[in-house]
């Protein structure tokens, strides 16, 4: 075997591809912890899914959901989040991710805030309802002017009813109310949001608090003024002020009053407006003024789930899953040398290529890494390790039966690679049914599972091969202590082997006698005694030359 | 060691009884309890996290020793008399709570951060960690988990048939199912809390244990052949005992790093490593004591096989 020239290049080659692997992966990985992608749970951050609802209860539609993907996706720019990651799950949710944000209120307001924004007349044609002290009340009073049962329940639902109710609050203060105060407006509104062209947050000239002033655009402006001026007019007629209202997503932000003694108004506003609504601090006004510019949602977002993590709490976790994975891979090394010495040693160095190979790997994809793929990549460094344990037992088993240390590694590598194969496409199947059944965080576990199992088929299976087939070559390799047989245990293994074919009352009886002793004469008689079966098995080469070709290569 | 030759020259098909009744007894204390802790209803018996319910739960730590009724009074002056609250930790001068209340909007989320932080100064560096689910996606979770497992048991009992043989499956099949419910039954035992994660981790000890049983079965089927004249039953002993080495070698292995996990890792990777913990060990039980019995009991009445136990019999007796 070791004349064979090809067979001695083509485990160099591998050697010399498994460096390069390494080398590759160290460029990925250094410096380390920058080129790293942290998941929210160890970097902090905040992460959102909404489910989204159409107004009339319908589900939305593939566009509506592309809409909202690139409006969240330019709200959360004008919040200034980077790395952020915005994605459709599903057919109707949306999963919004900000690594590093440290205000979640100001995110949750910008972010899940429909911001359709709508003027309604306040005359009773226009508002059959309120103010009413609660929405059951406002809800009840509809009914009883001859709303359907199907009408209140989608109001109270959701707030609108098709094109011809909408359900508004208005928060205290705003409608010069002490408590909440609840309306019932007419479809459609006489101006939607649409109008606007700008938004820009400043504050009110008067009375100093923060406000938001809306420019409309040219049909905007027109209908705006259409509105004023019809309320200037009505106002003049009835002797009484007249009012419209703001209403931001079913909440009344302002109920600004035109001043039909004021002839200035007598053709209406057609500057812009302003909204003000309630107790606005300066960053409510900003928050809105962003939403504002950027458009209102096709749909309504209602949160189906939240995670905010600290940094703090993020940057403990990824250091005690770190401690975790770097004791356990130590153990598992330390494990691996004492039990098989020399091909311990081997394993080990293959486990340490494992690990860069799998980081460098995560690193260039790159794979974010959340604390489920820590735990996916701890319990890999048991299933790397294993397939080596297969195969080190395999080979033991071997030597045991007489083989030459050279043979025995050949055929372990040869029957230890088909149950491993077995082995991890199991492995490889449950972890694909996991990455495309489960939600969001045990995926991350299923795609290091998978990942990793297809590494550890590399470094412990295809890199021990070629670093055993190199080291072959050396005379030491042949001595069975390497792999942590000792010379009592290929005696013991040739005895179970004859009573094997034996029934197993001589087996019971026979088991305990050997291994006990050990001294050479044993050995070679039992040696001897192995031949038999040896030979049934078909094995290729026979136990009894084992101790003549071990002199052999020591020679030389 | 007398007890380590032992074990690699001892009869385990002959003691099937045994093993049987030691998984009966440890599944029928988990379901009892099940039983018993969801007063009828052995799905409720399981203290389920946050993600298959709807609520809100906060995390918060204040900056200086604070007493569980003061803070319980600020959070019902809130208007959350439902919530539940629970001391965590005070360590250095700080002390932490669980706050689990119903699904929040943001604006009580607001209030009730402010109310807090108020009262008590809320720690700047990361004291306030809040999670919610809505009423809807903690069933898409349950939903999503199910599907996973029954299609991850289907995938397996097709890849093994195929490979194997189907009374190979079963056995495999059983072995699997047995770890589920030695699982599930020890989280209602020790109430422990389901989380994705232990989703995750569960289907992950369906992968190993089979992963386990695959290796001895790859024995078996390497081993039929050969030991053609033995009685079944022996001819798996005998391939019990020849990968015996390798069976408890693995599970040391994958033992230690996920006992590491769990002596050293944060909260969720703890989750995670006592499913994980649970599941090796009743994985590395079930490849010899179940599975293998199982396959053997359906193969020991295919007639050739039937013909060899009774001509083995007179000797055991």
């Amino acid at each position: 075997m070791r004349s064979d020239p090809l067979r001695k290049h083509r485990n160099l080659i591998i050697l010399l591809v498994m460096a390069a692997l390494v080398a590759a992966s160290l460029y990925f990985i250094i410096p380390p912890g920058v080129k790293t992608h942290l998941g929210l749970d160890l970097q902090g951050g905040l992460e959102i899914v909404y489910t989204a609802k159409t107004s009339t209860g319908a589900p939305p539609s593939s566009d509506q959901m592309d809409q909202t993907v690139s409006i969240l996706n330019r709200r959360v720019n004008g919040l200034g989040v980077t790395e952020s990651a915005i994605q459709k799950q599903g057919t109707d949710q949306v999963s919004v991710s900000l690594p590093g944000i440290t205000n979640t209120q100001q995110a949750l307001n910008v972010i899940g805030k429909t911001a359709q924004l709508e003027f309604y007349y306040d005359d009773p044609q226009h508002r059959p309802v309120g103010p009413v002290a609660t929405k059951d009340a406002a809800l009840k009073q509809l009914k009883s002017q001859g709303a359907s049962q199907a009408v209140i329940d989608q109001l109270s639902s959701t707030g609108t009813y098709d094109n011809k109710y909408s359900l508004v609050e208005a928060k205290p203060g705003v409608f010069g109310n002490n408590t909440s105060v609840w309306f019932v407006y007419k479809r459609p509104p006489a101006m939607t949001g649409d109008a606007i062209s700008k938004s820009t947050a400043g504050f009110n000239s008067t009375t100093g608090k923060p406000n938001v002033l809306i420019d409309f655009t040219a049909a905007g402006s027109k209908q705006f003024q259409d509105i004023t001026r019809n309320l200037y007019r009505t106002g003049l007629l009835k002797g009484q002020p007249q009012t419209f209202a703001i209403v931001l997503d079913n909440v009344m932000s302002s109920d600004p009053q035109i001043d039909y003694t004021d002839p200035t108004l007598r053709d209406g506003i057609s500057g812009g407006a302003e909204i003000s609504g309630g107790n606005m601090t300066v960053q409510d006004s900003k928050d809105l003024a962003l939403v504002l510019n950027i458009g209102a949602l096709p749909v309504r977002l209602a949160v189906a789930e939240q995670r905010s993590v600290s940094a703090t709490l993020g940057k403990d976790s990824l250091h005690q899953g770190l401690i975790a994975g770097m004791i356990g891979l130590g153990i598992v090394l330390i494990y691996m040398l004492a039990y098989y010495r020399f091909l311990g040693l081997v394993a080990d160095l293959a486990l340490i290529v494992y690990g860069i190979l799998l980081w460098g790997l995560f690193n260039a994809i790159p794979v974010t890494l959340t604390l489920p793929g820590i735990a996916g990549m701890i319990l890999t460094i048991g299933v790397a390790a294993d397939a080596n344990v297969v195969i080190f037992e395999r080979i033991k088993e071997e030597v045991r039966h007489g083989k030459t240390v050279r043979s025995a590694v050949n055929s372990g590598y040869a029957r230890g690679f088909k149950t491993i194969l077995d082995a991890n496409i199991l492995t490889m199947l449950t972890a694909a049914v996991i990455f495309v059944f489960a939600t969001a965080q045990p995926k991350g576990f299923a795609l290091t599972l998978i990942l990793g199992v297809l590494v550890s088929m590399l470094t412990a299976v295809l890199f021990t091969r070629a670093m055993l087939g190199v080291l072959a070559g050396f005379a030491f390799f042949s001595k069975p202590a390497f792999m942590g047989v000792r010379t009592s245990q290929i005696e013991a293994a040739a005895v179970s082997e004859g009573r094997t074919a034996a029934s197993r009352k001589r087996r019971t009886t026979t088991s305990t006698a050997p291994a006990a002793e050990g001294d050479a004469a044993a050995a070679t008689a039992a040696a001897g005694a192995a031949t038999a079966p040896a030979q049934n098995r078909g094995a290729t080469t026979g136990s009894r030359t084992s101790t003549s070709r071990k002199k052999k290569k020591k020679r030389r | 060691m007398n007890f380590f030759r032992r074990i690699y020259s001892f009869d385990y098909m002959g003691h099937k009884k045994w093993w049987f009744t030691i998984s009966a007894i440890i599944i029928a204390a988990g379901l009892i309890s099940m039983f018993v802790k969801g007063g009828g209803n052995p799905l409720k018996g399981l203290n389920y996290g946050l993600e298959f319910k709807e609520g809100t739960r906060i995390a918060v730590v204040f900056t200086k020793p604070t007493a569980l009724g003061d803070v319980r009074a600020v959070v019902t002056a809130q208007g959350h008399a439902d919530a539940v609250i629970q001391q965590v930790s005070s360590s250095t001068g700080k002390s932490s709570f669980q706050i689990q209340t119903s699904t929040l909007t943001p604006d009580q989320q607001t209030a009730l951060q402010t109310a807090l932080n108020q009262r008590f100064s809320i720690d700047p560096q990361g004291g306030w960690n809040l999670s919610l689910v809505g009423a809807t996606f903690g069933h898409q979770v349950v939903s999503s988990s199910i599907k996973a497992i029954v299609i991850a048991l289907l995938l397996i009992l097709g890849y093994v048939t195929f490979r194997f043989q189907w009374k190979f499956a079963v056995g495999a099949i059983v072995a699997e199912l047995h770890d589920l419910l030695v699982v599930v039954g020890i989280y209602s035992l020790t109430g422990r809390e389901v989380t994705t994660a232990t989703i995750a981790a569960v289907l992950t000890i369906l992968g190993y244990s089979l992963y386990d049983t695959v290796i001895v079965f790859d024995r078996i089927r390497e081993n039929q052949p050969k030991l053609n004249r033995m009685p079944y039953g022996d001819m798996v002993n005998v391939s019990i005992w020849e990968t015996l080495t390798r069976s408890i070698n693995t599970t040391m292995i994958t033992l230690l790093p996920v006992v590491c996990l769990l002596l050293f890792g944060g909260a969720t990777l703890k989750d995670f490593a006592f499913a994980l913990l649970v599941g090796i060990m009743s994985g590395a039980y079930s490849s010899i004591f179940v599975a293998s019995p199982i396959t053997t009991i359906l193969k020991e009445r295919e007639p050739q096989y039937r013909k060899l136990k009774l001509a083995a019999r007179p000797e055991k007796t």
